[in-house]
């Protein structure tokens, strides 16, 4: 462990969006978090983002309302990777290698990447948090489960700090090392209690399906960690919280 | 009244969740009391309650949490208007609260006729416990998308094995039958809410219930596709798997020829 954790701490930030692939979901590289090709504009930077405006069950909300029910907890089984990431201009994406899985009841799904985001996407009645993580998998049938893994100020994070010692700071920038690796785990509190409900993807093409699990306790970064990634993407990097419409949102409760 | 989330300001917002708030907690307290007594009917059209126009509007337009700030802002009275009340809750994302009154709704039996719906998209219509019926299903699946665990294994008590039924089901010790099929009738009084318990086997976990499951099919063809599961605490968590019936008199057959070629059977209240 000690060992895991120290090639984690030579790796590198990672950070927000995602490489998406698969029919529905074919990226879109000209959008953006702000000014003229931003949220409010996604939709009409190609016909494949339709969803992010006509879309009913879009992410990221607002959780408030939930309803408590008994619910499978969530099993991570998530393995030592390379580092493999990119900065592509509106944000960092890290690839994980195929072997890290997620289990909640009889589905189980791969981890795919990570991201951060400044702010948090998601609110917690009304709350916001400055930051989050995103762990990003995918089933057998191409359907996704992000864990949104909230982050509050406080304590210095010392494997975020490491990536952030890392990250590729300049557009077009990659850093991938074979001999440099990370766990996702390492960013995930112990008690993985969650929010749960159906959304999209928070980045265009906004597809719909995907499942959600915000979990409830937030892990710290220190204000400087914070700021340092808010600042490597150059503002924020969320989306705003969309309308829930009358969707469920369960507070998962354990067996 | 009618303000799309995306609207609200920040004092909208609040003073939605509060009137939600209130509105949940008067749902809460009235599921509390036995609000199947009494016979105030819904505005009704012939013998059949409609749901009303404001709440079906509301509904319908989306806003089913103003359904609910409706329904409740005076005493409900006839099942009628609890399968209603029922019914915007779930529509307002609260499925897991709906799915309670649905419940109690359906095992009130009410015959009372109602009707409601949004253009083509049927919300109820018939009696107010098939709909409820219809109704907890359709959520039971809902939840079950969302992870949720609606039959939760429970720890077992020290000393008791995992695998081994509870019952003496000769037959079902094995998980696979190799033995004759067992000539039994299918029975017509067969459902899955049925008061009577025709009990076969008991398992200690969900995971020997499933695998069994095709063993006792196996053994009575006749079953095939009706056996359904019951957990009860008979010193921890039991799995009991069997057939449920409407007819008390079908399920006593059902079991007596069960018994007659040398397998377990005992019919079960289910309502005790």
């Amino acid at each position: 462990m000690v060992k895991k954790t120290s090639a984690f701490l030579k790796a590198g930030f990672i950070s927000t969006v995602f490489a998406f692939t698969g029919a529905t979901t074919q990226a879109q590289d000209n959008w953006s978090y702000s000014g003229n090709n931003g949220p409010q504009a996604w939709h009409q930077l190609s016909p494949a983002n339709a969803l992010c405006r006509t879309g009913q069950r879009q992410s990221p909300i607002n959780i408030e309302g939930t309803d408590p029910v008994i619910m499978h907890r969530l099993i991570t089984d998530y393995k030592v990777a390379p580092i493999d990431m990119k900065n592509n201009s509106h944000s960092v994406s890290m690839t994980y290698t195929p072997g890290s899985h997620l289990r909640v009841g009889a589905k189980f799904f791969t981890l795919q990447s990570l991201s951060f985001h400044t702010p948090a996407e998601h609110t917690v009645s009304g709350e916001s948090f400055p930051m989050s993580v995103q762990f990003k998998h995918r089933g057998p049938n191409g359907d996704w489960a992000i864990i949104e893994v909230l982050v509050k100020e406080g304590r210095e994070n010392i494997a975020a700090q490491e990536f952030l010692n890392n990250m590729p700071i300049e557009a077009g920038q990659s850093m991938k090392s074979a001999s440099t690796f990370v766990n996702a785990r390492d960013l995930m509190p112990t008690d993985k209690a969650y929010y749960r409900y159906m959304g999209s993807l928070t980045t265009p093409p906004c597809s719909e399906g995907v499942s959600w699990y915000v979990l409830k306790r937030p892990v710290q970064f220190s204000k400087a960690q914070i700021d340092l990634a808010k600042g490597i993407v150059g503002g924020d990097s969320a989306r705003p919280v969309q309308a829930r419409n009358n969707r469920m949102i369960l507070d998962a409760r354990p067996q | 009244m009618h303000v799309h989330n995306k609207n609200q300001g920040p004092k909208g917002h609040i003073f939605r969740a509060a009137s939600l708030a209130l509105s949940l907690s008067l749902l809460a307290a009235c599921s509390s009391v036995d609000f199947f007594s009494s016979s105030r009917p819904a505005k009704t059209s012939g013998d059949t309650a409609q749901m009303p126009q404001d709440v079906l509007g509301a509904i319908c337009e989306g806003h089913a949490e103003d359904a609910i700030t409706i329904m409740t802002s005076e005493p409900l009275m006839s099942a009628s208007d609890r399968l209603f009340l029922a019914i915007a809750t779930e529509e307002a994302g609260h499925s897991a609260r709906a799915r309670q009154l649905y419940a109690r709704l359906m095992q009130s039996g009410s015959i009372e006729m109602v009707s409601a719906r949004c253009g083509r998209r049927i919300l109820a219509e018939g009696t107010v416990s098939d709909e409820a019926a219809k109704r907890l299903a359709a959520v039971a699946r809902d939840l079950a998308v969302l992870d949720a665990n609606l039959r939760p294994v429970m720890p077992l008590h020290k000393g008791l094995p995992s695998a081994a039924p509870i019952t003496n089901a000769r037959a079902n010790n094995s998980p696979s039958y190799t033995g004759p099929a067992l000539n039994v009738a299918t029975p017509g009084s067969q459902s899955p809410f049925g008061q009577w318990f025709v009990h076969l086997a008991s398992y200690r976990t969900i995971e020997n219930a499933t695998k069994n499951r095709s063993t006792i099919e196996t053994q009575f063809p006749a079953l095939s596709g009706i056996i359904d599961q019951w957990e009860v605490d008979v010193s921890g968590l039991a799995i009991r798997l069997g057939v449920r019936l409407n007819d008390k008199a079908e399920a006593d057959s059902l079991c007596n020829a069960v018994k007659s070629q040398g397998a377990y059977c005992a019919v079960m209240d289910t309502s005790n």
